[in-house]
């Protein structure tokens, strides 16, 4: 079983990291870049619930079931799906069906419970599903400060997660591209050293949101400053790709996919 | 007026075989439908199965599957992207037939389905898969969400698959569900199609759909289209006469979101 690479990414906030090679069998890594992309299940400590964001990786699933049974100290598990892509949700029949006590959570507009195959029809029934809405809060499954946000890119439905406690921004598939050199390398990054250039950022940014080139470029960049006016995030937390910790590093990382997208910023 | 009604799995051409796991999406207090189609090519030596609906259709799949199959094996899952409506089944679908293949972009799957590693072949726009007396071409998808869509050819009858494209909602009380395009009472309009691609096509509400009309023209000049097969609309039979609806679809939503 894989060992996690575990680390403190804010305050109550832990990431669960396992790397996988990024070598060409990655469909949101550019043909030609090669490394480790650290696949990332987010913790948010709740005085009874933990907030598990996505379900992570199949391959990784008994490493995440060992860890959730010996994280969650008794409280009420609390999935929050930000995406449907198998990545976010094909682990959850398993977690719903080996965990006691867990509830789910979702901004997506369909059952998730329509999507993957849960072992036991009852657990339809007996799990409580919620459905929340864009620039709403998760107060109903336990986390008020915990703000739901519609990403300024997207191209299925996806919700990133803002946390007013801690102030980590919970990012899904968007600032996913820092790969790790080797495989020993931290999941998590404190400083802005060998971040990715910006023409590596815009040709991954281009790999996964491929209609950008074609769009309107003018309300998009509104949607991005208007996200980020009222946002100074101190962690950049995706779902792969290495995590960001430390208020400058992620200015700089915001600040660069912003340059990588639009050009440099009107600021 | 009494109009047609039909259900799935209906045959579409010689050894194709249309079959959808709808979803429901009620608008308005009516019950309408967003087709899930997978549809099935039957070679005389092998079977391919293209897009395998979502899990909540797993019941009525598996067995229309195996009416269909009749005994015969499923040789290659061919999934166009891997978004849950559109790969859902796999897992069961590779518990259920031992020895069959996913095809296709399967970059990530081995992420997915770890135990089902040897089972991947990576296949490129352009390849093809044999099936004896048929072969199903993969394509470039020149209108999609996750960029890792293909779409999938097949010359014999010139159909054409295009997961997410082409996109319409039917009336599943009305027997809509297994309803030609050209069958319908009135053909797909804008404000169906519209709704549809609103909903699968985020991005166009960034992007001027004549881009995307420019796109479609020119793979016209390529493939001899005569049968249009969406994942979440009904099969087109009369690309000349109804394939504008998607234009006018991709032009109202674009519209609406510019208000």
């Amino acid at each position: 079983m894989p060992m996690a690479d575990v680390g403190d990414t804010a305050f109550r906030v832990t990431a669960l990291s396992w790397s996988v090679p990024a070598d060409g069998r990655l469909s949101w890594v550019p043909p030609g870049r090669i490394g480790h992309d650290p696949q990332n299940l987010h913790l948010v400590e709740g005085e009874d619930r933990l907030l598990v964001i996505d379900t992570g990786l199949a391959v990784h699933l008994d490493a995440i079931l060992a860890e959730l049974g010996d994280r969650r100290a008794g409280r009420r598990i609390v999935i929050y799906l930000t995406r449907i892509e198998p990545e976010c949700m094909l682990n959850l029949p398993a977690l719903l069906d080996r965990l006691p006590d867990v509830e789910v959570a979702t901004a997506v507009p369909l059952s998730p419970f329509d999507l993957v195959h849960l072992p036991h029809p009852d657990l339809a029934r007996r799990v409580k599903v919620s459905h929340l809405a864009f620039g709403g809060t998760l107060e109903a499954v336990g986390f008020p400060l915990m703000r739901i946000l519609r990403p300024p890119i997207n191209t299925l439905s996806t919700s990133w997660l803002s946390d007013a406690r801690s102030g980590a921004l919970f990012t899904s598939d968007f600032f996913a591209l820092d790969l790790a050199g080797h495989e020993g390398t931290p999941a998590i990054r404190c400083t802005a050293e060998d971040l990715p250039p910006r023409d590596v950022l815009r040709a991954g940014i281009l790999h996964k949101f491929d209609w950008l080139p074609r769009a309107r470029q003018e309300p998009i960049a509104a949607a991005w400053d208007a996200t980020f006016r009222d946002l100074a995030p101190i962690a950049l937390c995706p779902t792969h790709g290495r995590i960001a910790v430390g208020a400058d590093v992620v200015a700089r990382i915001v600040s660069d996919y912003r340059a990588a997208i639009f050009g440099a910023s009107p600021n | 007026m009494n109009h047609r009604r039909q259900a799935l799995p209906r045959q579409i051409a010689p050894g194709i075989v249309w079959m959808s796991t709808c979803l429901e999406v009620p608008i308005d207090g009516r019950p309408m439908h967003s087709h899930n189609n997978c549809y099935l090519f039957m070679g005389a030596e092998r079977t391919l199965l293209l897009d395998n609906g979502h899990a909540a259709g797993w019941k009525t799949l598996r067995g229309e599957l195996e009416t269909v199959l009749d005994g015969r094996p499923l040789d290659y899952l061919f999934p166009t992207h891997p978004e849950t409506p559109h790969m859902g089944n796999t897992g069961p679908l590779l518990d259920l037939f031992p020895q069959a293949l996913i095809v296709g972009d399967v970059r990530n799957y081995h992420l997915y389905f770890p135990h089902a590693e040897a089972r991947l072949r990576q296949l490129s726009p352009g390849d093809a898969i044999d099936l004896g007396g048929m072969h199903v071409e993969t394509v470039e998808a020149v209108v999609h969400d996750l960029p890792n869509t293909l779409w999938a050819y097949e010359r014999g009858s010139g159909l054409l698959c295009v997961s997410d494209a082409f996109p319409y909602i039917h009336e599943h009380d009305a027997g809509q569900c297994g309803l030609l395009a050209e069958e319908l009472p009135a053909p797909p309009d804008a404000a169906s199609a519209g709704w549809a691609i609103s909903r699968a096509l985020n991005w166009i509400r960034y992007v001027d759909p004549a881009l995307v009309i420019a796109d479609l023209d020119r793979l016209w000049q390529d493939y001899p289209v005569r049968m249009i097969g969406p994942s979440h609309g009904g099969v087109i039979t009369d690309p000349v006469a109804l394939s504008g609806f998607f234009a006018a679809g991709l032009r109202q939503a674009w519209n609406h979101a510019h208000g």
